[in-house]
């Protein structure tokens, strides 16, 4: 009997010895599944592969009408207000903060050196962060910014005013540009590679929209802005265009073709009021911009039309140099920059070109962009001499208006910032709109989530910007 | 206490006063003659009494004039004079409600239900199991009050998820299932012809000692034994014939398109082939839509999507006709067989039950079954009166050939997997299509024919004549043929123990559990079907889990003159580890048809994932009862978690309950047989999973070769303190006229502090959500059992079991700062939320706007709606279940109905039957006799009647019906909530027992045959329109199941 006993009582002994810390686990609870510490050259590229997002999205380009919707006709008639920026926060823009956080903080600024000097990452991650809230601010107005990004330390960040925004992202594209220090090239910079001079050239540039982007609601910092940024070099070729790099694959294809071809939804096409004002100038880039139907016809798709009468082989989707596989998507062109130039002559911001001579410029940059190696004199020389185009110093803003519109086909957003902020080209809401006002929308709402989860201040920028509604106008969009 | 003192002194006199003689006898069960081992029998007015042994045999001494009661646990109580006989054998009757009196608890314990001070509430397999349900988690509906099953369609085999009084937690969550002592992951793993009986542990108080894991309840299965004289065979075996039950009520007058316009073919010979000439002019569809706000059915001549496409039918007009029945058509009707043997043999010293089971289940969806195999054995060796052992296997496989999706759209291909990706549900998405995006004309013999001989897939969504490729649809048998599934789990679970009886009272035992589990699934997307970019792919995906639960524990039980002491102790360490390898191809397939990692075009992702954690326990319970009147009970336990910080991974929560059958003291009556009182109050801790409590990245995708990672969107902390649940529970049994009628009510409220939960946060922060403890939930409820027996006459017995329930949670306070957390979200911003201040799943919204209770409407007629508003909660007023049983002679017929009153859900399925006009209610006349789908200039279109305009005059404003449901009514939350209220009969048995004297020449001791349903009848649902809402993928949302499905078959039990 005794023997049972101590087969019974022995696993109960070596229950209690082995329980004497019960709360000791060891390193059980370390995720093997994930690394701890942080690779900033990938995070960095998984930062920037929102870039292409940035590059491509085409909602504001149905709200400058340059696309509309084919099948299901929702933001060529303003139906969503409210969109989500939610993701770009605790996205992109939370691991730019991250990368700056690394190459700062003493105990891991020295690994993190692995991956290029600790000012060039800070460099890149800054102004890849202010390109980014300059995309946001752009489209919502006032958005959280000195207190957001803080983690646990605020899960309910307040609002800064726009113009308090632009006043920083003046400042940080400004002190990232100099930040460069010749040290180790960034790894992991999908955008540039490392290339520190691009950079530069991309902060100058990004100040010289915004500086324009405030002509009408502070001049006087506009132009001392855009000539700052002049002075310190801004894109000088089609060369210099900076792009989003689509590649060969499932998982980072363009946008364009993963909806034509991968997912064979057709739903975004040219509108027809684009089509008709390339056809009105018989601009040559049309062949560039947009598809023929299945009756190899240029045929915009009727912009803000419900129910719909057409299929998508009807009309004319974007063109393939914009939708292949790999085509770049445009984040920055040269040609915009001239456009910019252009509208800063005419202002008197900047002499040295005339701006009729910036305008011309401007064009033919377009058009040797889109045109590429079809682009020749002779075409260009036509162009500018057609009714519409020929330049009008009486009309200049009208014209550099219009044809910025045009050279800004594929960067949609900037097509919708600039036609808020100068009424061109002049633009007509369709006739059924979805939103009450049944105007074009001059902002985004805010996602659903601030009125949910950060209530206290939503109300708060509410009263001060103005209701959370498409039809608020924000700082920068001055009557 | 005067009475039993007198009744002991009597027993003193008798035992000296009167000669003495012995009668003998052996005690069986009536139902199938098997030997009653632990029988009491009693000499009725006294103590004196004994039990029978494992071969049902007792012998005692006796009095002539002496009554011998024989009582025995679900067993109706005997009494018989003993006059001279000097053997008496008895055949007990089974009787249900005396079932209610012992019951099993904690740790697998039967005890006096009396002496509980808490609810507890138990069912008998033959209940449960009555339409040979193959899931015990189904079978639960309605039987238990407090539990709620949330249900899905049998088309998908699946599990429901069943919730015990409501919500115990901010998130939810399942209860805890122990079978035999073993907690095991999955109740469908379990075999119904094995379960002796289910106990539902509801709250704390009766959970306490299964500490940290069963803040959800707990569900004890105990599965059925050999008895000690047992011999047995016994053979089970349904057919059951399944069906469609319920299907959306579809709209059969207009065909696909976004227009009624009819469109021609123009023959263009610049793109068209010379051949085409002829067809110029001819009427073709928008073959390109997914929706039916085509023209109208004429049967006049068109040309159909199939006459675009290669093969017989190319070129041929055909006419545009109805064909209402298309989508019940594609829907089989398969046969399903369930087929159980067991064999079961125990002596005074070795107990042995092996069972077998299979099932094959045959799935509605064409292409899609499930096979279930269960073998188990169940073992006790009596070694000595003082040792004995056991040892439990339970193996069960389950293989799935396509499995198919619900939920919305062509990439349904959900799975419960964490880590998984779409391409392994297969994209077998079929009522997506039927109830969400179809063409309602389309003759589904014409999708029959999938593919054509060149390989390329057929579709009736393409995008014109020249581009047979498909649209936004496969045809739904490419889904089911072509791009299919296929998934194998085995399980074994367990357990190996050694139980030693120290002196008399006291025993203790060491086990051994184990749960073990192995699933593989993979997924096929065929090349040239719609999704993967028409380039196919492939995935598959490896799990595998272990739980270990070591157990020792020290069980005391004895009586001291009036008083009884129940007390255990004991330890347990738990151990759980997960292994998953999730692969999948990228890009495409090199080989078309050759399914395999290495055919990935790019890169294929792999994932091997680890997950591991611990769990030591220590708990002690004692219960002290005082003269079978006054009982009260405690435990205490400390529980240490490994995922937890460490500095607070201990935690330790008692519980204290008590009760007192007040009976005792009230004079014996005709009416109050019974009563009891009882009450508690107990705390129970929960932990969180893994690696939460610091920040690591996450790798994705790469960039071409360069690697990318991301920082994960929620935000571990550090600093987390276990959740704690403090639980009060009160409530009354009582018993009258003989038991004929009981009563069981039982009141608790659970106040939830330091939930670990997900908060979503501003993602401004730089998070979406932060794991944090959260406030304070409290949940209410109660509880109503009535069972009653209302007629027994002769031959004629009924019984009767209704449970009812009410369970309300509110969150009474969240986080400093933050008053709402987000349970979920929906379409177009609808989201599901506990908020605080507010009932539990409360929807914020899209409100439509109302003026004096009414609706508004703007200048066009369409009603005007905001955005964030309230629109109710999901938790239902009330429900429960109503359980009918009538036995005349030899036949048994069942009736089991469950219900739910209140309650909000979204419906999905609803939202796109208007959407794409295939709802019934898309079409028809309007309130001038006109079709709505008329233009309303021409006296057609629809009026929202119930609707006034902005200064509040009636609505007279005619809108267009198309935009009226395709575009205005979507996304309007508020018109597609709807209340949860249904009743549903779900399971009708008849069942006839065999007169033994045709049988037993067969040998055969026993024989039933019966007739089972399962689903029936949906007798009342407020939302209609063919959903079954107790078969929702989720709490709060419809969001588009599959069909339920009905069957009806036979039942041959045989025992030997």
């Amino acid at each position: 009997m005794k023997k049972y006993k101590s087969i019974l009582l022995s696993p109960l002994v070596a229950f209690l010895l082995t329980s004497c810390d019960p709360g000791e686990f060891g390193d059980i609870n370390v995720n093997p599944n994930n690394p701890a510490s942080a690779n900033t050259s990938a995070l960095l590229t998984g930062a920037q592969l929102t870039f292409g997002t940035i590059a491509t999205d085409v909602v504001p380009a149905k709200y400058a009408q340059q696309l509309a919707d084919v099948t299901y006709i929702e933001e060529s008639r303003y139906k969503t207000i409210n969109w989500s920026y939610n993701g770009w926060y605790s996205g992109p823009l939370n691991t730019y903060s991250k990368i700056i956080e690394t190459n700062t903080a003493p105990d891991t600024k020295v690994s993190a050196a692995a991956n290029g000097s600790n000012a060039n990452q800070i460099a890149i991650a800054r102004i890849s962060k202010a390109a980014t809230f300059l995309w946001i601010t752009d489209r919502w107005g006032d958005i959280p910014y000195t207190q957001a990004l803080k983690g646990k330390e605020n899960f309910s960040p307040s609002f800064d005013k726009q113009q308090d925004i632009y006043n920083d992202l003046f400042k940080e594209l400004r002190e990232a540009a100099v930040q460069f220090d010749g040290g180790k090239t960034v790894v992991g910079d999908i955008i540039f590679n490392g290339n520190a001079a691009k950079w530069k050239k991309y902060a100058n540039s990004l100040r010289m929209v915004m500086a324009l982007r405030i002509s009408k609601v502070d001049p006087a910092k506009g132009k001392a802005e855009f000539t700052a940024a002049m002075t310190d070099g801004v894109l000088t070729s089609n060369a210099d265009n900076v792009k989003y790099t689509y590649l060969t694959e499932l998982n980072n294809e363009n946008f364009f073709y993963n909806n034509y071809i991968t997912t064979n939804r057709k739903d975004h096409a040219v509108s027809n009021k684009f089509i008709a004002y390339l056809k009105a100038t018989s601009d040559p880039r049309i062949s560039a911009m947009a598809s023929k139907n299945i009756n190899l016809e240029y045929v915009g798709v009727p912009y803000g039309v419900f129910p719909v009468t057409w299929k998508s082989q009807d009309i004319s989707l974007v063109g393939s140099i914009l939708s292949q596989q790999n085509s770049p998507a445009n984040l920055l062109t040269y040609a915009q920059l001239l456009f910019c130039q252009a509208e800063a002559a005419k202002l008197g911001w900047i002499t040295g070109s005339s701006t009729k001579d910036l305008y011309e410029k401007a064009i033919q940059a377009s058009m040797q962009q889109w045109l590429g190696s079809a682009y020749t004199e002779q075409t260009f020389t036509t162009f500018i001499g057609a009714d519409n185009v020929k330049y009008n110093d009486g009309k200049a803003l009208e014209l550099i208006g219009n044809q910025k519109w045009v050279a800004l086909f594929s960067q949609g957003n900037e097509a919708w910032a600039e036609w808020r902020r100068t009424g061109f080209p002049v633009l007509a809401p369709p006739a059924k709109t979805l939103n009450i006002t049944g105007q074009i929308p001059r902002r985004m709402a805010y996602p659903t989530t601030e009125g949910t989860l950060n209530k206290v201040n939503y109300d708060a920028v509410i009263t001060t910007q103005g209701p959370d509604a498409q039809e608020t106008r924000i700082w920068w969009d001055k009557k | 206490m005067k009475k039993v003192l007198l009744s002991c002194f009597m027993v003193l006199l008798t035992t000296f006063a009167f000669a003495q003689s012995q009668v003998s006898g052996t005690i069986t069960a009536a139902e199938d003659g098997s030997a009653l081992p632990g029988v009491s029998v009693r000499v009725k007015g006294t103590t004196k009494g004994t039990q029978t042994d494992a071969k049902g045999s007792y012998s005692i001494d006796v009095q002539k004039e002496d009554v011998l009661q024989f009582s025995f646990i679900g067993y109706i109580l005997q009494e018989i004079k003993i006059g001279n006989q000097s053997v008496m054998n008895v055949a007990l009757k089974g009787n249900a409600q005396a079932l209610q009196e012992v019951v099993v608890t904690a740790l697998g314990v039967s005890r006096e239900k009396k002496s509980l001070g808490y609810s507890v509430q138990e069912i008998q397999a033959e209940k449960l199991t009555a339409a040979r349900d193959p899931n015990i988690g189904n079978a639960l509906a309605g039987k238990i009050a407090g539990v709620q099953i949330l249900g899905q369609s049998a088309a998908k085999f699946g599990t429901p998820n069943i919730r015990i009084r409501g919500v115990n937690s901010l998130t939810g969550g399942d209860p805890l299932y122990v079978v035999d002592g073993t907690p095991v992951s999955s109740i469908a793993d379990v075999n119904m012809d094995d379960v002796d009986n289910l106990s539902v542990l509801k709250g704390p108080s009766a959970t306490a000692l299964y500490g940290n894991r069963a803040s959800g309840g707990v569900i004890v299965i105990t599965t059925k034994r050999a008895k000690s004289g047992e011999t047995s065979i016994n053979f089970n075996h349904s057919s059951t014939i399944d069906m469609v039950a319920l299907l959306p009520n579809y709209q059969n007058e207009y065909g696909g398109g976004y227009s009624q316009d009819w469109d021609t073919f123009s023959f263009n010979p610049a793109i068209h082939p010379a051949g085409w000439a002829s067809f110029n002019g001819q009427r073709i569809l928008d073959y390109s839509a997914d929706e039916s706000w085509g023209p109208k059915i004429d049967n006049q001549p068109h040309r159909s999507a199939a006459s675009w496409q290669i093969g017989d039918g190319f070129g041929q007009l055909t006419p545009y006709s109805a064909n209402p029945n298309n989508v019940r058509d594609f829907f089989e009707t398969p046969i399903s067989n369930n087929t159980n043997i067991s064999i079961a043999k125990g002596g005074e010293s070795f107990q042995s039950r092996i069972s077998y089971t299979h099932i094959a289940n045959n799935g509605i969806i064409p292409n899609s079954k499930q096979i279930k195999d269960f073998i188990s054995a169940k073992n006790t060796i009596n070694f000595n009166k003082k040792l004995s052992a056991t040892l439990d296997i339970n193996y069960t496989t389950a293989q799935v050939s396509n499995l198919p999706a619900d939920n919305y759209g062509s990439s349904g291909g959900t799975t419960s997997l964490s880590n998984s990706n779409s391409t392994l549900g297969g994209y077998n998405q079929t009522i997506g299509s039927f109830n969400q995006w179809f063409q309602r004309q389309l003759s589904i013999e014409d999708l029959r024919n999938y593919q054509n001989t060149d390989g390329t897939f057929r579709s009736w969504n393409i995008g014109g004549p020249l581009d047979p490729k498909p649209k936004y649809w496969d045809s739904p048998y490419t889904q089911v043929y072509a791009n299919t599934n296929s998934n194998k789990n085995d399980r074994v679970f367990g357990s190996f123990g050694f139980q030693y009886k120290i002196i008399e009272g006291l025993t203790a035992s060491i086990t051994s559990r184990r749960d073990l589990n192995d699933y593989y699934g993979e997924g096929r997307i065929a090349s040239g079907t719609l999704n993967a970019g028409g380039k196919g792919a492939y995935s598959n995906y490896v799990a595998k889990s272990l739980e270990n639960n070591n157990e020792f524990l020290l069980n005391y039980n004895s009586n001291f003159s009036k008083i009884s002491v129940f007390a255990n102790a004991g330890g347990n360490m738990r151990y759980n580890k997960s292994t998953i390898l999730v692969q999948a191809t990228n890009g495409g397939l090199t080989t078309p048809g050759f399914y395999n990692i290495s055919a990935s075009k790019d890169r294929p992702s792999v994932n091997n994932l680890l997950f591991e954690r611990k769990v030591n326990s220590v708990f002690a319970n004692a219960s002290i009862g005082y003269d079978n009147t006054i009982f009260i009970e405690g435990s205490l336990r400390n529980d240490w978690s490994s995922t937890l910080p460490k500095s607070n991974n201990s935690y330790f929560y008692p519980s204290i309950s008590t009760s007192i059958v007040f009976t005792e003291f009230l004079p014996a009556n005709n009416v109050l047989s019974f009563g009891k009182i009882r009450g508690g109050y107990a705390q129970v801790g929960t932990d969180l999973g893994p690696y939460n409590t610091s920040l690591t990245y996450n790798t994705g995708n790469p960039y071409g070769s360069t690697p990318t990672q991301f920082i994960p969107s929620q935000l571990p902390n550090a600093d987390l303190q276990p959740g704690l649940t403090s639980s009060y529970e009160g409530g009354i049994d009582l018993k009258f006229f003989k038991n004929r009628l009981s009563m069981e009510f039982t009141a608790y409220q659970n106040n939830s502090k330091n939930q670990i939960i997900p908060l979503a946060v501003a993602p401004t922060s730089g998070y979406s959500s932060a794991l944090i403890n959260a406030g304070l939930i409290q949940t209410k409820g109660v509880e109503l059992h009535i069972g009653a027996t209302p007629i027994i006459r002769g031959d004629f017995l009924w019984e009767v079991d209704l449970n009812l329930d009410r369970s309300n949670s509110k969150v009474i306070t969240l986080a400093e700062g933050l008053t709402n957390y987000q349970l979920g979200s929906s379409w177009r911003g609808l989201t599901i939320n506990a908020r605080e201040g507010q009932d539990w799943g409360l929807f914020v919204g899209r409100k439509i706007r109302t003026l004096d209770g009414k609706r508004v409407v703007d200048k066009d007629g369409f009603y005007i709606y905001d955005e964030n508003k309230e629109l109710g909660s999901v938790l239902p007023k009330f429900k429960g279940g109503l359980l009918n049983s009538f036995s005349y002679k030899n036949f048994t017929l069942r009736a089991n109905m469950d219900f739910v009153v209140g309650g909000k859900f979204f419906s999905v399925t609803k939202m796109f039957n208007a959407y794409a006009g295939l709802g019934a209610e898309t079409a028809g006349l309007n309130e001038l006799g006109n079709p709505k789908r008329d233009p309303v200039a021409d006296g057609g279109g629809v009026i929202l009647s119930d609707a006034v305009t902005e200064d509040g005059q009636p609505n007279t404003k005619r809108v267009d019906t198309q935009i009226l449901n395709e575009e205005r009514f979507f996304a309007l939350h508020e018109k597609w909530i709807y209340d949860q209220t249904f009743v549903k009969l779900r399971e009708v048995y008849l069942g006839y027992s065999i007169p033994k004297s045709y049988m037993s020449k067969l040998g055969v001791k026993s024989a039933k045959i019966g007739l089972i349903v399962r689903n029936p009848l949906l007798l009342y649902s407020a939302v209609g329109g063919g959903i079954d809402i107790s078969e929702a993928e989720s709490y709060w949302t419809e969001g588009g199941q599959l069909p339920p499905v009905r069957s009806y078959g036979i039942n041959l039990n045989l025992g030997f």
